[in-house]
């Protein structure tokens, strides 16, 4: 299959996607796909980093939540912010692109002190260790409440990234009848998706891109021919984590709280489907992937009442893990590459 | 600079109870074709494991072209100029034929993150470069015609011609083939072994592990016999075939 004709695919199933959402809501459907638009985006960013592990370098990480999480909690208590029970505000702070970077870093750093004893390790050795790292990162978040505000999360975080929004969001955002903090969130997420894209399509390309490939495809033969293996696996490691970790930082802007419980094991599973669905391995993948999945979820609404009568929050988030069960099982078998992946780079062999 | 590329001490290595590897003296000497051979578990290809790093040895000393590399990480051993292939061909599945090549023939610093991101793209006159010198290779083992395929997709001799093609590319010192004709048909295993002949001419060192008897009398100036890990014997073609002990653990009567 060409690209022309992925492309096309991808497209007309985000435009289907998009389309049913105006259809199916009679009131604010403009409010519904912001909404949609700002996850999708914030997702893509993270199955974008997963895809780096898994999909360019052969990593399986199921600890992604977490580098997600490390990096929002790292820029999110640099700047002004508000924590723990009694919502102690603390007004001093660092410029918020600087703790953007050291957010970034965190992520990175994190990734290193997994990845150094972990990597060296095959496969599911790794993924146990990610998922068990990603479990201690979120209890210690718990229970540190003097620095994280544990269970009581972080509030009243959002102004400093609202002060830099443009003018002309507020207008549009009246003619739309939409929320402009969240119209912010999302334009700023898809601007990171277009730059990521801009960055990674040069990586892929690149002798660099290119051995991690070769990693992913036989470790032995990279050390046999003369390259550093485990090097190349943690450099995929902390870039990946750090790109997660955007991902984090916009997640809490966007939610306007931070909450351990948002990096909770399931949101590794959401980015995981995202990439499946979108195509291991391929740079645009993710985003049509990212689009997809969060149309679905927002339309479990109108399917669970299909179902029940009148659906309760738990009935319609059990309809919610099945769709994404079935979406997944149907895609391995239809097209088990992907949207946008190769036939030929197939990762994800269910033969 | 003693006149062996490759000089082995005391070289041991044990499996739980089992001695895999226990070679007290061996020496290979510079530019010659060399072949190793013994029966099924003799401990030839954990002798190369041994030698290039991938199974950490119990004790013994390695000397390669004057270096001590016993201890030495893998990726180091093959960057001094000794490089393996193995038993079961690893070629990158999913890259095509040239980026097989292309990965192995690219430098260090070419590789490099910041290098990639910045300055390098698969149009830097580096990547030129390497792409003349990998077309002059797969010329060499009439691949050209596949170069952009999925090395999945070639047949298994294809892919051992590939895995040359890869690591010669990296002109070597010297040069360790297991069980380089392992199911190559005979048209094929001729062409393979002229291969290793042209190598050996422009310099190479040749250590391979092999099966094909008649192929190894016919390419090999040295041979050297392993059983149960140890040397039992070793000297020219003729020598070995004389030799009783190769001839009751290894050869077998047929081939007197």
């Amino acid at each position: 299959m060409t690209d022309f004709k992925r492309n096309l695919i991808g497209l007309s199933l985000v435009v289907f996607s998009i389309g049913s959402i105006y259809l199916l809501n009679d009131e604010g459907p403009t409010r519904i796909f912001i909404n949609l638009m700002a996850f999708a985006g914030i997702y893509a960013i993270s199955a974008i980093g997963l895809n780096i592990h898994f999909g360019w370098t052969g990593l399986i990480n199921f600890g992604h939540a977490a580098f997600m999480g490390v990096g929002a909690y790292t820029t999110i208590l640099l700047i002004p912010h508000a924590a723990g029970r009694e919502g102690s505000i603390n007004e001093e702070g660092l410029p918020l692109f600087l703790a953007i970077l050291i957010g970034l870093v965190a992520s990175a750093i994190f990734g290193l002190v997994i990845g150094l004893p972990a990597i060296r390790l095959r496969g599911d050795y790794l993924a146990i260790v990610t998922i068990a790292s990603s479990e201690i990162f979120r209890l210690v978040v718990r229970d540190q409440e003097d620095l994280t505000g544990g269970v009581y999360g972080v509030i009243s975080f959002s102004d400093v990234f609202q002060d830099i929004r443009p003018k002309f969001l507020e207008d549009l955002s009246l003619r739309l009848d939409v929320s402009v903090g969240q119209l912010w969130v999302a334009t700023f997420s898809w601007i990171m998706v277009i730059l990521l894209v801009f960055v990674l399509k040069r990586l892929q390309n690149s002798p660099w891109g290119r051995a991690l490939r070769a990693v992913r495809e036989d470790e032995d033969a990279v050390r046999a021919l003369g390259k550093n293996a485990v090097w190349l696996k943690l450099q995929s490691f902390m870039l990946g984590a750090s790109i997660a970790g955007l991902s984090g930082i916009l997640l809490a802007f966007n939610y306007g709280t931070l909450q351990v419980e948002m990096f909770v094991p399931l949101l590794t599973f959401y980015i995981w489907a995202i990439m499946i669905l979108g195509g291991v391995g391929s740079i645009s993948g993710p985003i049509f992937g990212s689009i997809l999945f969060w149309a679905f979820i927002s339309e479990t609404d109108q399917l669970a009442s299909l179902i029940f009568e009148n659906a309760d929050g738990q009935q319609i988030a059990g309809v919610r893990f099945m769709l994404v069960g079935v979406l997944i099982i149907a895609l391995m078998i239809l097209r088990p590459s992907g949207i946008m992946g190769k036939k030929e780079e197939l990762l994800l062999d269910v033969k | 600079m003693s006149n062996n590329i490759l000089e082995i001490k005391n070289l041991r290595k044990s499996f739980g109870g089992l001695k895999a590897v226990d070679i007290t003296n061996l020496n290979f000497e510079r530019n010659k074709i060399i072949s190793l051979i013994g029966p099924n578990g003799a401990g030839k290809t954990t002798f190369f494991d041994l030698i290039t790093g991938f199974t950490k040895q119990d004790s013994g000393t390695t000397t390669f072209d004057g270096k001590n590399i016993s201890n030495l990480e893998s990726y180091k051993i093959s960057r001094l100029g000794m490089v393996r292939t193995f038993q079961l061909t690893k070629v990158f599945d999913r890259m095509t034929v040239n980026e097989n090549i292309l990965f192995s023939a690219s430098s260090l610093k070419n590789d490099r993150f910041i290098n990639s991101l910045f300055k390098s793209t698969m149009k830097s006159k580096i990547e030129q470069e390497l792409n003349e010198k990998k077309n002059e290779v797969l010329n060499m083992v009439n691949l050209y015609h596949m170069k952009d395929s999925y090395a999945r997709e070639l047949s298994g001799g294809q892919k051992k011609l590939l895995e040359l093609a890869r690591v010669i590319i990296q002109k070597p010192k010297i040069l360790l083939l297991d069980e380089p004709l392992a199911g190559v048909n005979p048209k094929l295993s001729e062409e393979i072994l002229s291969l290793i002949n042209t190598f050996a001419k422009e310099g190479i060192s040749i250590l391979m592990v092999e099966h094909n008897i008649s192929a190894v009398m016919k390419v090999s100036d040295h041979i050297v016999v392993l059983a149960e890990g140890s040397v039992i014997a070793e000297g020219s073609s003729d020598e070995i075939r004389a030799n009783e002990k190769v001839v009751s653990a290894y050869l077998g009567k047929s081939n007197e």
